[in-house]
């Protein structure tokens, strides 16, 4: 079963039954690489990239990806047996008008309800409404271009429909220049695919007993001061902390090697508004300073028995463009004076028993999910890993530090063994499989304060199932 | 034309080895696209018509005259050289038309000495003509002059004769220019067997072509038919132009249709609009002596299509290729010119258009052609081996200003630039090509500074296609300006409503407008016109008195304030008191003649007949004008068909405006012929009409006679009055509104009419011709806000003013939140002493003009000019250029002059602005001039310039004179406490002890920062990507205009400043 723990009523009289016995119970542990250092930015890089642009990250994006794209596309449309097979064209310009060949660039994705900051400015001068917020700015009128350094052109034709893709995939495409039009009529299409993957480490045993689980958990949003609303995340630190369950769940809480909180601890509070006029600005606090503080109360509990990592997220006080950086120590007073708690970037990626994790607390996919068609976010995820690249809509609509020497996005060297996205509406789980036979767990982790769903990620299979803790009704 | 480069070469490092194959199938492919899009610049091949059994229709769109032998078969002189009319214009299929119409004769008129009788016209005709050939002295070959006198029955325009003509002479000329030396003869004194007579002359001053128009009944741009056996067809050999089809006609046998039912319809009209990019030196705007033409971008559409079909560039040196557009490259300055030359006469534009061509395009190009000795560039017209000469134009008019341009002659092709069209037609704040896509469209352009220009052209095949876009998408605006204000079919429907030709719109004023009119209605009564003096010293003449206006009762106003308006105030006066030049009495000889009943006497005594004695031509001109504007406005109604109602707009827009010249006209003192009787007489009964008004409405709606306030009338302008009626109830505020017009309507004569149009509520009324209200026409909802010259378009203006005087209107008037308006006044203020306001917010732009060198008076950005020219001759604005600039804190008593500073240099070295300056020369005046009728005035400013949020003030640390300068040498800096600024003890990095348990809230305070500012640089960074259409290239854009062009640079530095606060919080984990 999956929910082996429904009701509180039962834990507790479980916890009762068992109250006496008391046996100790070794948490697992387990080997343990932090390899999120790409995503941290540092002083020097800061100093330059604040006067950078963001073509540079677009350049070094296509400069990393167009190889595997090259690779990619060959397989596919070339097979060297023909003499009119399609060239693959160096430059987007250097292309032939009516000659079918091959093109690899950067997609733009030509949105007429994107979000425009010239039109929301535009109302506040005019003190007209400005434009509505929507779920998604996707319309029939999209249209997509490729470009390159050297230029851009638009693609016509129905093989590639501009729904489906986003800005910033870097993508190889066939078809042909349409002499009249200028446009590049597409006939067929490819990414980048899965990358190389290092194989996983060979299991000595199958027995259960040598299963490692990480508890993978997102958008506890804490902050409202309900008790109610605590109560199923309370019970989650008592499960984690062996203090709830029969012996057997005890025994399987033991296991929980890890717990990875993918973003969005604290719930979402305007940002301190620029409307306060400047003489009455003295004196206001920071909307989250109350939240902050119960949540140093919650991770000091979690924390004190199990490594714990926190990844910020869209709503926690860190630093807002993507890569966002670990949250401050200074603001878990309790928590931190524990070692097992640490705070990591947004992506973070890491290596538990020699399996590679790699995962966002969800702006990538949910931003997809904005500026797409797509309604499943396990297949934005898929598509995302299919692109190989974790936030493709960086910098167009997600703000992104201006990087200026390599795009850390990018999951070039290393396909990860599981690939995992947080704050999302529900569970969902699948195993995508690449062309050369590497295989990724993706997971879409939900949001707790809304499912009471964590995530068990058993780190041996790379299996992986929910758990709810009901409230109490 | 030389051959255009070989596509563009790739960079080396970049050059994949091809087999020569490959090589050769892109050769051949180039070929192959070159000859496909010169072929696309064509026009179809016209039908074969045959002129004996086809008839040939076509839309006249220009028209000129030329010398030439008389044509064998056609009117006029039989000996040479006559005047010839040529007509440009093109067919529905879209072939290209010249027809040269023959025969027809210049003439004018002269009174005839008493005693002339039919049989002296031979004896004058002969010795006119001596005379004239005499003063030409033989030398060009004419050896007739004077073509026929004729006795004819013609009165003069000017003043009442009783309605009776006399006998004129009818002279008729072979060539126009004899007409001066004519009249000159004739108004000296002719001797004859009567005598020496002098003869007084009429109509000398109508030029040939407008003379031509008004006896043919041909108006501005309508289609003309020349029926089947009517006209000859020239054979290619005989062209004179490039035009596919030529024809011969005579002047009396074609079909002239009036722009009326299908014949309102616009021909496939070719539109080009280009733009070109010169490479200046540093510092210098560039020179056509000096500094090459780089690239020429070009656009051609059909008229009323929104794509262009014809879209390329002519770029000097290689460029890649541009998906969508044809680039044609050219190793040489002069090859490149001669095929832009080329291609104008290939693609034969019907009009040529975009944004200052006139100014600087095209005289840059002549100049420049000029200096390289491109013999064959200047041939740009329709006629064949005519010169394309430049001419300084002079442009005087009272309605649009005297301006100095250039004009060119492009024979054939209609001129049509962008950029004077808006400036006459709207008032913007700025007018460059950015700010003004930026109103109209809704798009931001890239800007790319001239001297960024140079190094784009230096760099490789890459950056010249970059500027090539960006010459192409400054190619394309032009087409899409035009479209979006439907300019071509406003003036198109000028031309037809007034009767001009195309090219007098923009070229001349307003008179030739009402001349044509007055010309065409005069001929159908019989009617001359007299050839009026100008009298000496340009502006002088009488002054009479404008329009007056009922004193303002300035205030809030908290109940409803109707508006009562005249309809067409001066034309419709001018019909009912018949004022014309017809029906005028000049003395009071003949006045005394007539019975009292049928003059006017007006209230500037002068007197007019009545109707009764003769209809005014004026009133005639306007009663047409007024009732065909009726017709297209109802007809604009019922049309569903976007172009057609396009079509109505631009006409019922036009009748409008030529209405009220009409007035403008009477009384313009330098014009072709004022009559201040009329003018006077008009706005004097304009005054009398106001006055009347508040009298009725004041007396009617009285306590006295049962209503529950009395009314007032609190303002009055020349048109219009302002009413309170004094109940707060919309609907009976309404109601009374309609019921006063009415009956204040029936106290003149028709077809003066006030009507009620609208409702303020609550008005604010600030001073004369300064209000703002809500208007309302129905009594449920108000329609929009509407405020009247309080916040000015003048860009010594900065945006700040703009945004907080409207904000505060729309709190008072919409939200009627009196504190809200106060609040928000009070927190910019406070923002403001706080810099927290945006720079763009508070820059200020003049425009560098060449004259202000030598201004005596210092000038806050000539002078800002100077210093910047000092500190990077490359980076400062040229001549030409508009200087945005920014005041800083400056010396004590330093002028306002010396503290203008460019806002980019202001934000690199974080130099404090003066927001005294701002608080008090900008914001202060009109904040109080609408916070003063609502709080009074004292109160106003108390409450507003002084208190609590003026206390705090932030001053920006300047990081001009650093610790290296002056007494900074001397010190010694400590870190301080970030949070209470005490000196920490040496070890503590950030906080003191005493705030070391804030940290936390501090910390998400500083984040909170931190977070927005980011979210800011990436959305302002990646607009401007969209915006050039490019990510993979740096954004290059300089266009102040933007509002977000400070922004994005000050967001840069806000960032990194706080950044280095939040690292001070150490690094984590």
């Amino acid at each position: 079963a999956e929910d082996f723990l429904t009701s509180p009523d039962e834990a507790l009289i479980a916890q009762l039954e068992n109250g006496g016995d008391v046996k100790q119970l070794e948490r697992a542990s387990c080997t343990y690489k932090n390899k999120s250092d790409r995503f941290r930015t540092t002083t020097t890089q800061k100093d330059k990239a604040f006067k950078t642009q963001f073509a540079q990250i677009y350049y070094q994006r296509l400069i990393q990806m167009r190889p595997a794209l090259k690779n990619a596309a060959e397989i596919k449309w070339i097979s060297g047996s023909s003499p009119d097979e399609p060239k693959l064209v160096d430059k987007l310009l250097n292309m032939t008008s009516n000659e079918r060949c091959i093109i690899v660039g950067t997609v733009y994705k030509e949105m007429k309800l994107k979000p425009n900051i010239l039109d929301e400015y535009h109302c506040r001068e005019t003190y007209e409404a400005p434009p509505p917020e929507r779920s998604k700015y996707n319309s029939a009128d999209d249209s997509l271009l490729i470009e390159d350094q050297s230029g851009r052109v638009v693609l016509g034709g129905t093989a590639l429909l501009p729904d489906d893709l986003v800005t910033g995939v870097v993508i190889a495409l066939l078809g042909v220049e349409d002499v009249t039009t200028g446009d590049f009529i597409v006939e067929d299409f490819c990414f980048a695919d899965a990358g190389p993957q290092t194989l996983l480490p060979i299991s000595d045993t199958k027995h259960n007993d040598d299963d490692v689980y990480i508890a993978l958990i997102s958008g506890l949003n804490l902050g409202s001061g309900d008790a109610d609303e605590l109560f199923p995340l309370q019970m989650f630190i008592d499960y984690v902390t062996g203090q709830l369950g029969s012996s057997t769940e005890q025994k399987s809480a033991s296991k929980i090697a890890r717990v990875i909180i993918a973003g969005n601890l604290i719930k979402e509070v305007d940002n301190v508004s620029e409307d306060i006029a400047a003489y009455k600005m003295k004196g206001v606090e920071a909307k989250t300073v109350e939240s902050v503080k119960e949540l140093d109360h919650v991770l000091s509990q979690l924390a004190s028995c199990v490594p714990v990592d926190i990844m910020s997220g869209a709503h926690d006080p860190s630093n807002q463009t993507v890569p966002q950086q670990p949250m401050h120590k200074c603001m878990f007073p309790k928590a931190a004076s524990t070692s097992l708690l640490r705070g990591v970037t947004n992506p973070y990626d890491c290596e538990i028993n020699g399996v590679s994790i790699l995962g966002t607390s969800g702006q990538n996919v949910n931003d997809i999910y904005r500026f797409s068609n797509h309604e499943d976010r396990l297949k934005i995820l898929e598509c995302v890993w299919r692109w190989r690249h974790l936030c493709p809509t960086a910098p167009d609509t997600l703000g992104c530090f201006p990087f200026y020497e390599s795009d850390p996005f990018v999951m070039l060297e290393e396909t990860p063994h599981v690939l995992f996205v947080g704050n999302q509406p529900t569970y969902r789980t699948t195993i995508a499989e690449g062309a050369s036979g590497q295989k990724t767990r993706l997971i879409c982790v939900p949001t707790f304060s809304k499912t009471h769903t964590v995530v068990m990620l058993n780190v041996r299979t790379q299996e992986c199932h929910p758990l709810v803790f009901a409230g109490m009704d | 034309m030389a051959r255009p480069l070989k596509r563009a070469r790739s960079d080396k490092a970049d050059e994949v080895k091809e087999s020569q194959f490959v090589n050769d199938l892109m050769d051949m492919d180039e070929a192959q696209t070159e000859a496909d899009f010169r072929a696309s610049w064509k026009r179809k091949e016209p039908p074969n018509i045959n002129p004996v059994k086809d008839k040939l229709i076509f839309q006249q769109i220009d028209m000129d005259s030329y010398q030439g032998a008389p044509l064998k078969g056609m009117p006029g002189s039989k000996v040479g050289p006559v005047p010839i009319m040529q007509m440009f214009g093109v067919t529905q299929e879209g072939n290209s038309v010249l027809a040269h119409v023959h025969g027809f004769a210049p003439y004018f008129f002269c009174t005839t000495p008493a005693g002339f009788t039919e049989d002296h016209c031979a004896e004058v005709l002969s010795k006119l003509n001596t005379a004239v050939l005499g003063q030409l002295k033989g030398s060009d070959g004419v050896t007739c002059a004077v073509l026929a006198i004729e006795l004819v029955q013609k009165e003069s325009i000017f003043g009442y004769h009783e309605n009776r003509k006399v006998p004129f002479l009818q002279v008729t000329v072979t060539q126009h220019r004899f007409i001066s030396k004519a009249k000159m003869i004739l108004e000296n004194g002719m001797n004859t067997s009567l005598g020496v007579s002098v003869y007084e002359c009429y109509e000398t001053n109508v030029e040939y072509i407008l003379r031509f128009m008004v006896d043919t009944a041909v108006i501005g741009c309508n289609w003309i038919e020349l029926p089947a056996g009517k006209y000859r067809k020239r054979p290619k050999s005989n062209f004179q132009s490039l035009c596919q089809i030529e024809v011969d006609v005579a002047y009396d046998v074609f079909i002239s249709h009036p722009a009326e039912g299908e014949w309102s319809k616009i021909a496939p009209l070719r539109v080009l609009s280009f733009d070109i990019e010169c490479s200046g030196r540093k510092g210098v705007f560039p020179e056509p002596d000096m500094d090459p033409v780089i690239q020429i971008g070009n656009m051609v559409s059909i008229q009323g299509e929104s794509k262009p079909f014809v879209r390329n560039i002519f770029t000097l040196g290689g460029c890649a290729n541009i998906a969508g557009s044809q680039v044609l490259s050219f190793e040489r300055e002069q090859d490149l010119l001669h095929a832009w030359s080329e291609f104008i006469r290939e693609v034969d534009c019907d009009m040529v258009t975009g944004f200052n061509i006139m100014d600087f395009d095209f005289p840059y190009l002549m100049n420049r052609a000029k200096h390289l000795k491109c013999t064959k560039f200047p041939y740009l017209g329709r006629l064949k081996n005519h010169l394309t000469k430049l001419t300084d134009a002079n442009f005087n008019s009272k309605a649009y200003g005297a301006r100095e341009s250039k004009d060119i002659n492009l024979d054939g092709r209609l001129k049509f630039d962008v950029l004077p069209i808006l400036r006459r037609d709207y008032k913007l704040r700025s007018y460059t090509l950015n700010a003004v896509s930026a109103h109209f469209l809704n798009e931001q352009k890239e800007d790319v500074h001239h001297s960024i220009i140079s190094d784009l052209q230096n760099g490789d095949d890459q950056t010249r296609r970059r500027l090539a876009v960006y010459c192409l998408k400054d190619s394309y605006l032009p087409l899409r300006l035009l479209e979006k204000l439907m300019c071509v079919y406003n003036y198109m429907e000028m031309a037809r409503v007034t009767g001009v030709p195309f090219r007098y719109l923009l070229a001349r004023g307003q008179q030739i407008k009402v001349i044509s009119q007055l010309l065409r209605r005069s001929r159908q009564q019989d009617l001359v016109i007299p050839v009026y003096q100008k009298q000496g010293g340009g502006e002088g003449g009488v002054e009479y008195e404008g329009a007056t206006v009922i004193e303002p009762v300035r205030g809030y106003y908290d109940v409803p304030i109707s508006t009562l308006d005249f309809a067409s105030l001066y034309p419709s006066i001018m019909m009912a008191h018949n004022l014309c030049y017809t029906t005028l009495l000049p003395n009071k000889k003949v006045r005394d003649t007539i019975n009292p009943d049928d003059v006017t006497r007006t209230p500037t005594d002068d007197y007019f007949v009545k109707p009764t004695l003769r209809k005014g031509l004026l009133p005639a001109i306007l009663q047409d004008l007024l009732t065909a504007r009726k017709k297209a406005k109802k007809d604009l109604k019922a049309e569903t068909d976007p172009f057609k109602r396009a079509v109505l707009d631009g006409r019922q827009l036009a009748l409008k405006i030529s209405a009220n010249s009409v007035y403008g006209f009477t009384g313009a003192t330098v014009g072709r012929l004022p009559c201040l009787q009329i003018s006077a007489s008009t706005t004097a009964f304009g005054r009398e009409m106001i006055e009347h008004t508040k009298q009725m409405v004041e007396t009617t709606y009285s306590i006295t006679n049962g209503y529950s306030h009395d009314a007032q009338v609190i303002y009055g302008d020349t048109d219009s009055v302002m009413i309170k009626f004094g109940c707060s109830d919309m609907t009976e505020v309404m109601k009374r509104s309609e019921e006063a017009a009415a009956l204040v309507t029936k106290t003149f004569i028709a077809p003066i009419k006030l009507e009620f149009e609208k409702v303020y509520f609550p008005y604010l009324l600030i001073n004369k011709k300064r209000y703002a209200g809500l208007y309302w026409t129905q009594p449920t909802k108000w329609d929009k806000m509407d405020a009247k010259g309080i916040v000015t378009v003048r860009r010594d203006n900065c945006p700040l003013v703009v945004t907080l005087i409207n904000t505060c209107l729309r709190k008072l008037l919409i939200e009627r939140d009196r504190q809200g308006a106060i609040d928000y006044a009070k927190g910019i203020i406070s923002d403001l002493l706080c810099n927290r306001v945006d720079i763009s917010q508070l820059v200020i732009t003049k425009a560098l003009s060449k004259k202000e060198d030598g201004y005596e008076n210092k000038q806050a950005h000539v002078e800002l000019w100077k210093r910047m020219l000092k500190r990077d001759a490359g980076s400062a604005p040229s001549l030409g250029d508009r200087v945005p600039y920014v005041i800083i804190q400056g010396a004590k008593g330093a002028r306002a002059f010396e503290k203008s500073e460019d806002p980019i240099y202001v934000l690199d070295n974080n130099i404090p602005l003066d927001t005294t300056y701002y608080l008090e020369n900008q914001l202060s005046k009109p904040l109080l001039s609408i916070f003063d009728p609502i709080l009074g005035e004292n109160k106003a400013r108390s409450q507003l310039l002084a208190g609590d949020h003026t206390l705090v003030v932030k001053k920006a640390s300047g990081s001009r004179g650093g610790p290296s300068s002056g007494l900074f040498k001397f010190t010694k800096t400590k870190a301080s406490c970030m949070s209470c600024k005490t000196i920490l003890e040496p070890g503590c990095v950030n906080l003191c002890d005493r705030c070391k348990p804030d940290e936390s809230k501090l910390y998400q305070k500083e984040v909170g920062k931190l977070t927005a500012l980011e979210e800011k640089f990436s959305r302002l960074w990646s607009q401007c990507q969209r915006c050039q259409g490019s990510l993979h290239q740096d954004v290059l854009c300089t266009s102040s205009d933007c509002p977000i062009y400070y922004m994005r640079k000050k967001v840069q530095k806000d960032l990194k400043d706080q950044d280095t606060i939040v690292q001070k919080f150490g690094d984590t984990w």
